[in-house]
């Protein structure tokens, strides 16, 4: 068998495999990406067939954009898979050229190509010609895929040294979250209206000619000044681009064969900075340590470190801001509408401390099978566990009070805020007590999207949900006397808020000193079983 | 087979933003060699059989393995050597068979003859039919590793580069994966073999180079390296291996430790 077709047969085998349940998995992702394709074929067709129906003037216009989209848009969302890096391949005797042309053929294995063949459809039956001429653009189509997927193995291969570093992954992982959740929030304020001002913006960027000039000088502008045929320009458009994608091939073959004999970029030994590292909020954890003790304070420390340098978990508290806009863009687009939100203060405080539960309720979760280690240290269970409350206390409080008094002073009640705070306050000191003896019982795998398991890891079963939503509303139930005295007995008389805030504050600290003494019990007795379930994580 | 030295290396150089990792390395190393390569951590060894390996541009000299110039003929290299790694990155969606499997056809050989060499390989490295059924990422280390020499014999190779090869390997299997290497060299074929494990470079390897700062310090037989570390020839590899190095090993006065 050829150098090549095992390239292909090992794509093949990776998509396969790209899941535990692999019939399955490959139907649903062929089936929800079919669809898919045939969106964006129907996108592109309303695209060409909208424009050369109203504007038809302006129609080589809306081309020039439409291919600008698909080759930025492809760029961005270009598959960086680390299948056929040159240093894991390079062992063998592969030449490099073969290694660029067999991983660029590789890319029509897969659901990659229902979109190209998506964006065809949707050209020719959006713009029907004679067929010469769409035999002609059929061609250039296929040229213009291949040069899309040539350059994406081009930018992988140049940036492979960057795109495989810690410090890439970490970053990626914040910008796909910071560009999702940038469009959701986008999508959230933009109303329908502003949408329609936008294509009228569109239409008259294109009676200027602005795509045509602007985006002449790159190659998806000459493509698409090919793809029209319709003047002197275009052979040389199409000529042009034709040999920009030669050169990337013979590029491809010289940078796969720099990396093939370049410094090992997976063995490559990291800089270290000349000095000892200044430690993380040193003053801070200091001031900890004279107040707690030493112990709590190194605890309290490591757990600000993981959450500060884990990736994953970054994502989970940057995944949960996001979620908020529900919560807030709703009451904000019924106050515009004419009424005051006064609750949303309230609302938004509970979804804070919604979105909290996840760590509070899952002390242990950050540290997983480190657990292990933690185990080994002669410091009392109760320390550990009141350690990541500081930490905790130290990341979310300051949080929350600023989004309270934002938006209590835009949207609610600004002589509220003192009480607000002090109910909050009271609900969040709740919530960590009984997440501490919720921790030490149920623990849970800190599960995030997108974290790569082994694929021999168990489901944890209903049985397991079951227990947990159970102690869930056993937790709602510890906070209930709060929330009964915030909203039910607050409003029998003004003069009795001071004693039922005092309460609360009392009856929250009350419950916090006996949960943790249980919690610290608990989690000594339960050590061993602890340490087993994130053993088997 | 020509007279040809397996390795043949002159004035082996390698720059690193202007720092010399391999500095003017010259040594050669006979067919049917088992050849020990030893240094302390950052010496230049893994750089040396990178560039051995046509894995890697010398910033000077030349090298030939299996009479094959490392510069100018790297897929020459490549097709006549096998090689096993110290940490194992390799294609771990495919199960071990497959794995060897693809390793073999890399190397250019018929289907029906890779599949009979890889069902003999992983008999010799005792891994049982489930396991072989099983996706390498769920392999623990040991089982890697027995995979991945495999891969690395496959093809019949001329030059074996095996960089710590029994770590993470339980003590049955690697003893036996120690006859296996003498068996091969028995054969014909060449071993360079780098660990930090000195008794089992002191038994299996009939020379030993010794590299230190990127410079080769003494190469010779085990009581060859005593002499020349003025030990005398009775000396063990690692009694050697310290003197040679130059340095003091460091012990701290540990005053809190009671004993």
């Amino acid at each position: 068998m050829s150098h090549f077709r095992l390239l292909l047969w090992l794509r093949w085998k990776y998509l396969w495999r790209a899941t535990p349940a692999r019939r399955v998995s490959f139907v649903i992702g062929f089936v929800f990406s079919t669809i898919a394709a045939v969106g964006v074929g129907a996108m592109v067709f309303a695209w060409v067939h909208t424009s050369r129906r109203n504007w038809p003037d302006l129609t080589g216009e809306f081309i020039a954009l439409g291919f600008m989209l698909i080759y930025a848009g492809w760029l961005y969302l270009c598959s960086l898979s680390d299948l056929y890096d040159p240093q894991r391949l390079a062992p063998y005797p592969i030449r490099p050229r073969t290694l660029f042309w067999g991983s660029c053929a590789a890319s029509v294995i897969g659901f990659t190509p229902l979109f190209g063949i998506g964006i065809w459809a949707g050209l020719t039956l959006g713009w029907p010609a004679p067929l010469p001429l769409a035999a002609w653009r059929s061609a250039l189509l296929l040229v213009f895929l291949a040069h899309l997927v040539f350059l994406s193995r081009l930018i992988r291969l140049t940036f492979l040294e960057f795109l495989t570093s810690r410090r890439w992954r970490d970053l990626a992982v914040l910008l796909s979250v910071l560009i999702g959740g940038g469009f959701y929030a986008f999508f959230q304020l933009m109303q329908l209206e502003q949408f329609q001002n936008a294509l009228q913006l569109v239409v008259a960027a294109a009676r200027e000619r602005v795509f045509s000039r602007f985006l002449l000088p790159f190659p998806s502008g000459w493509f698409a000044r090919a793809w029209l045929a319709d003047g002197p320009g275009a052979m040389t458009a199409a000529v042009a681009f034709i040999g920009v994608t030669a050169a990337l091939v013979v590029l491809g073959g010289k940078i796969e064969n720099r990396l093939a004999f370049s410094k090992p970029v997976f063995a490559r030994a990291p800089r270290r900075k000349a000095g000892a590292p200044r430690p993380f909020l040193r003053g801070a954890v200091a001031r900890v340590g004279r107040l707690f003790g030493a112990d709590v304070a190194a605890i309290a420390r490591k757990e600000l470190t993981v959450l500060r340098r884990d990736p994953l978990i970054r994502t989970q508290l940057l995944t949960n801001l996001f979620w908020l806009f529900p919560v807030v863009i709703g009451p904000a687009l019924a106050m515009r509408r004419g009424g005051p939100a006064p609750h949303l203060p309230d609302v938004l405080g509970g979804a804070l401390l919604f979105y909290e539960l996840i760590f509070l309720l899952n002390l242990l979760g950050t540290d997983g099978l480190a657990l292990r280690a933690l185990a080994l240290l002669p410091v009392q269970r109760l320390r550990i566990l009141f350690g990541k409350h500081v930490c905790y206390a130290a990341v979310f409080l300051p949080v929350n009070v600023a989004v309270l008094i934002v938006v209590t002073r835009v949207f609610g009640n600004a002589a509220r805020l003192p009480r607000d705070l002090a109910y909050h306050a009271a609900a969040f000191v709740v919530l960590v007590g009984a997440g501490s003896l919720v921790s030490v019982y149920t623990p849970q795998r800190l599960v995030i999207p997108g974290q790569r398991r082994s694929r021999t890891v168990e489901h944890e079963g209903c049985a397991r949900a079951f227990y947990r939503s159970l102690t869930m509303m056993a937790t709602l139930l510890l906070l209930s006397p709060v929330a009964l005295a915030r909203y039910v007995l607050a409003n029998l008389g003004p003069g009795l808020e001071a004693v039922l805030i005092v309460g609360s504050l009392g009856y929250a600290a009350a419950l916090y000193g006996i949960s943790l003494a249980l919690a610290g019990r608990a989690f000594t007795a339960r050590e061993e079983r602890l340490v087993e379930f994130f053993a088997r994580s | 087979m020509n007279d040809a030295p397996a390795i043949a290396v002159h004035e082996l150089t390698k720059l690193f933003e202007g720092k010399r990792a391999v500095d003017r390395v010259s040594l050669t190393v006979a067919r049917g060699e088992f050849f020990g390569f030893l240094g302390p951590n950052g010496a230049g060894k893994t750089t040396t059989i990178r560039m051995l390996c046509g894995l890697m541009k010398p910033t000077g000299g030349s090298a030939w393995v299996a009479g094959h110039d490392v510069v100018h003929d790297p897929l020459g290299v490549k097709a006549r050597i096998g090689v096993l790694p110290d940490t194992v990155e390799t294609f771990d969606r495919l199960t071990g068979w497959e794995l060897v499997n693809f390793s073999g056809l890399m190397y250019g050989l018929p289907e029906a003859e890779v599949r009979r060499r890889a069902g003999v390989l992983l008999d010799l490295v005792d891994l049982d039919p489930a396991d072989r059924e099983k996706l390498v990422i769920d392999y623990s280390m040991g089982m890697r590793k027995k995979v991945a020499l495999a891969c690395a014999l496959v093809h019949g190779p001329e030059v074996l580069f095996l960089d710590e090869p029994f770590n993470g390997i339980d003590a049955l299997s690697t003893s036996a994966l120690q006859k296996v290497l003498l068996d091969l060299v028995s054969r014909g074929v060449t071993v360079f073999y780098t660990s930090h494990v000195l008794e089992v470079v002191e038994k299996l390897c009939t020379r030993v180079g010794i590299i230190d700062q990127g410079r080769l310090l003494a190469l010779g037989s085990v009581p060859e390296l005593g002499m020349q570390a003025g030990l005398g020839p009775d000396a063990s590899l690692q009694e050697s291996f310290v003197k040679l190095l130059g340095r003091e090993t460091r012990t701290g006065d540990l005053d809190w430790v009671r004993r």
